[in-house]
């Protein structure tokens, strides 16, 4: 099959999340689809009989690789790839102290969407492009590190997300009207809520819909969640009993199960059939990410599997996309004619060919990242970029920036058993606080102190090689045999660690550019970051280590809270010190809204100038709010295919 | 050189975990093997006059009764530099299954490149650590759905 000079009704860029949501349900209305997918295939779901294609990844030589990683980061099941190359832990190293009243760098004076004044360039060796991938992927410009990752591989991040499914607060699509905080969304909660439901069905989620009719969310009369809600751990029912019945700052602090795209028990539904999605129940391998062993967690290549099967779809891997071309005899507002991609044989190897995938409609849903990366790389034409008008393409770059709090309750918890995290603190998502500070959520983690600690390695060694005070390096003689035994059966049965995601607001000051200067081996710029926090959010990290001594000290835990092992960036707010984590939530870079000038897309998430051309993932949003965002995301593609539908 | 049976006999003394579990009749899982033969891995670079130190020492009390086998261990193994690091890492492979570079503070990940490395899936599967505080190893669960809901029995330290 050449795809190159076939016609499709619709081209999608990326073979993830959105891109599978999207692919579905466009196939499933009977529209002639092609993926292009830019990393390495889904085991078993290919179309495409190109015996090129590396036929690779199949979750158990994931898991394997996992097993054999000495450290067990999100990306370790899965092989780096040159010609599609994704972040890693390795990319969030401190950056130097920039100062943000500098000129631009002469490499970038000349692109129009950058901010006024930006950074100087860090001297960046790049020549050795696969020594440079394997130092990490971004070009990280700071101040602070962005610390989020990403897969680019058929599935995309899905492999690796905790399975969180949370919908937004009505409020969260208000915040400019409600609190005066950055922008509101040009679609409300009530015009998402059909979308959550598709995207909870498709997903298959299981909650108790009484305990998510939190901060006014409502659901339609007889809605029921596909799957019962996932039994708490012991853990949430301690800090259920320690605290959920107090406030912290006006907030409640009840504890409630997480929405989780993981089999549970099966729901009669509303129209009494019983929910079924062939995959298996939650065996709590407590391993969500990196990789579920069994599937049990859902993953986009469940719906690109359903995709392939109505046989409207060809997805194409390996195929890197490049440029996005405009009709060149339409001087004002043209429409996109083709995406021009290369491709490759290995995942080290030489570009083996350039070729143009054309269709009526284009998506680009890319991840956030990539594809604002992709838009403004596209420049041939138009100067700034594709779908650019705004200036917005790359700018607003936003995560669920984390705050980590960790110790030992005075009694056993029994962590590093069920999902990572069944149950969490929502009261402190919305208030009238939003008006000054960052909103967040805290999640509570079932392991121990693997996240923050490193755990169990890093504690058993501490028993077991201690080092001595004198600062020396070198290792002394620790406990052993039964001794050994019981500290860690006293201390690691105790071990629990919190998480804040908190708020972020889009910032002119936080974007994403096309480095000029260090690119892939495909010959494609890599993504070059600048990131900080403002006022709002660190006084969000404030509020979440406040609320963590609170919590804390009423249940008379030991607080061992400190710098969290591999922590790349940190800031200093007040006088204070804080250690942010990235949540892996990337947002903003290509947001909605409701004028040409200040967004990128409609609601529909079409671009405003390219009539032909949607944008859509993560990086639709306009604001972080702090529900872990992929449910969102999979209503926004839903609403998306919608328009798409609508506008043939 | 160290012999199979004189490895399992004082992997147990400094695991606190009975021989017979280490090395158990019917051995499915070939692990005891797997970590023995790290002491003859070359590029783990073992210094030799240590490991038959180590040995010797082991062979010289390993006849203490079992009541005062931790503390002759502890006086002639743990509290002697010149192999304490080496059995340190007979510790780890039992309960990481991992073999930690000996030049270094295992707890030091960088730099980067060093060979530090997990032995097998099957040594990492089975490492102690996970067992001795009633969970099982990330990503390698047996339970039922929801047995996190309810309190684990921990093993018996003898």
């Amino acid at each position: 099959m050449d795809s190159s000079t076939k016609q499709y009704d619709v081209v999608i860029v990326g073979g993830g999340w959105a891109g599978s949501a999207l692919a579905y349900k466009l196939a499933s209305a009977n529209k002639k689809v092609l993926v292009l997918e830019a990393g390495i295939a889904i085991d078993g779901l290919i179309t495409n009989p190109d015996e090129n294609q590396l036929v690779t990844g199949n979750r158990a030589e994931f898991m394997n690789d996992f097993f054999m990683a000495m450290a067990k980061t999100p990306e370790s099941p899965y092989v780096q790839n040159y010609n599609a190359p994704r972040p890693s832990v390795l990319d969030i190293q401190p950056v130097p102290p920039f100062k943000l009243t500098q000129p631009p760098p002469p490499d970038q004076a000349d692109l129009p969407h950058l901010p006024e004044p930006a950074p100087p360039p860090a001297p960046i060796n790049c020549t050795d492009v696969k020594a440079s991938i394997d130092n990490g992927y971004f070009i990280q410009r700071g101040p602070i590190p962005f610390g989020s990752t990403y897969e680019r591989r058929g599935g995309g991040t899905s492999w690796h997300w905790l399975g969180t499914s949370l919908r937004m607060l009505p409020n969260d699509f208000k915040l400019k009207t409600l609190y005066n905080q950055a922008v509101d969304w040009p679609l409300t909660y009530e015009d998402l809520s059909d979308y959550y439901d598709q995207a909870e069905f498709e997903i298959g989620v299981s909650a108790d819909v009484n305990e998510q009719t939190i901060h006014g969310i409502t659901f339609s009369e007889g809605y029921v969640y596909p799957m019962a809600k996932i039994p708490p751990t012991i853990l949430d029912n301690t800090i259920q009993a320690g605290v959920g019945s107090l406030t912290f700052d006006g907030s409640s602090l009840n504890v409630t199960g997480t929405p989780a795209g993981r089999n549970g028990v099966p729901n009669q539904l509303k129209d009494g059939s019983f929910y079924d999605n062939g995959r298996r129940q939650c065996q709590g391998n407590t391993n969500c990410t990196p990789i579920c062993p069994i599937q049990a967690k859902y993953d986009a290549t469940v719906t690109m599997g359903k995709a392939l099967m109505t046989g409207n779809v060809d997805i194409i891997y390996q195929a890197v996309a490049t440029n996005v071309l405009l009709d060149k005899n339409t001087p004002v507002n043209p429409e996109v004619v083709g995406i021009e991609y290369k491709t490759y044989e290995t995942t080290g190897g030489p570009c083996t060919g350039t070729f143009i995938a054309t269709g009526t409609k284009y998506i680009i849903a890319a991840h956030a990242i990539e594809a604002a990366k992709l838009l403004l790389m596209s420049n041939t034409q138009i100067p700034a970029g594709v779908a650019n008008h705004s200036g917005q393409v790359g700018k607003n770059l936003m995560d669920h920036p984390m705050y980590l709090g960790w110790g030992l309750m005075p009694e056993p918890v029994y962590p590093f058993r069920g999902p990572l995290s069944t149950s969490g603190i929502e009261g402190p998502r919305d208030g009238a606080f939003r008006s000054t500070r960052a909103s967040f959520r805290i999640e509570i983690g079932n392991e121990g102190w693997n996240w923050p600690g490193g755990a169990p390695y890093a504690q058993v060694i501490d028993m077991v090689s201690p080092m001595p005070p004198d600062g020396s390096g070198t290792p002394t003689a620790g406990i052993f045999g039964s001794a050994l035994r019981k500290a860690i059966q006293s201390t690691f049965t105790r071990q629990f660690r919190i998480g804040f995601l908190i708020e972020q607001l889009p910032d002119d000051n936080c974007y994403i550019v096309p480095s000029k200067t260090c690119f892939d081996n495909l010959g494609v710029p890599r993504p070059e970051i600048y990131y900080q926090f403002d006022d709002y959010t660190m006084e969000g990290f404030k509020a979440a280590a406040a609320a963590t001594d609170f919590i804390f000290n009423t249940m008379n835990v030991e607080n061992n809270t400190g710098i969290p092992v591999g922590s790349g960036g940190a800031f200093v707010y007040q006088g204070v010190t804080y250690y942010p984590q990235g949540a892996g939530h990337v947002m903003g870079t290509h947001r909605m809204g409701f004028t040409r000038d200040d967004s990128v897309t409609d609601a529909n998430m079409k671009s405003w100038e390219h009539d032909n051309l949607y944008i859509v993932g993560c990086g639709s949003m306009p604001t972080t709010a702090t529900s872990n965002p992929t449910l969102t995301m999979m209503a926004l593609a839903f609403k998306a295919a919608d328009a798409i539908l609508a506008s043939f | 050189m160290m012999t199979l049976d004189e490895f399992v006999a004082l992997s147990s003394a400094l695991t606190g975990y009975p021989a017979s579990t280490l090395l158990p009749a019917r051995d499915t899982q070939k692990v005891a093997a797997a970590l023995y033969a790290e002491l003859s891995l070359s590029t783990n670079n073992i210094p030799a006059a240590q490991l038959d130190q180590l040995t010797q020492v082991w062979n010289s009390i390993s006849g203490t009764p079992p009541p005062q086998l931790e503390a002759a261990v502890n006086t002639n193994i743990i509290q002697n530099l010149a192999i304490t690091r080496l059995a340190q890492n007979i510790i780890y492979l039992w309960y990481f299954g991992i073999w930690y570079d000996l030049t270094k503070n295992p707890n030091s990940f960088l730099p980067l490149k060093n060979i530090d490395h997990v032995v097998s899936p099957l040594a990492y599967t089975n490492g102690l650590v996970w067992g001795e505080m009633g969970a099982h190893p990330m990503g390698f669960s047996v339970g039922e759905f929801g047995y996190w809901a309810n309190v684990p029995t921990l093993p018996v330290i003898s």
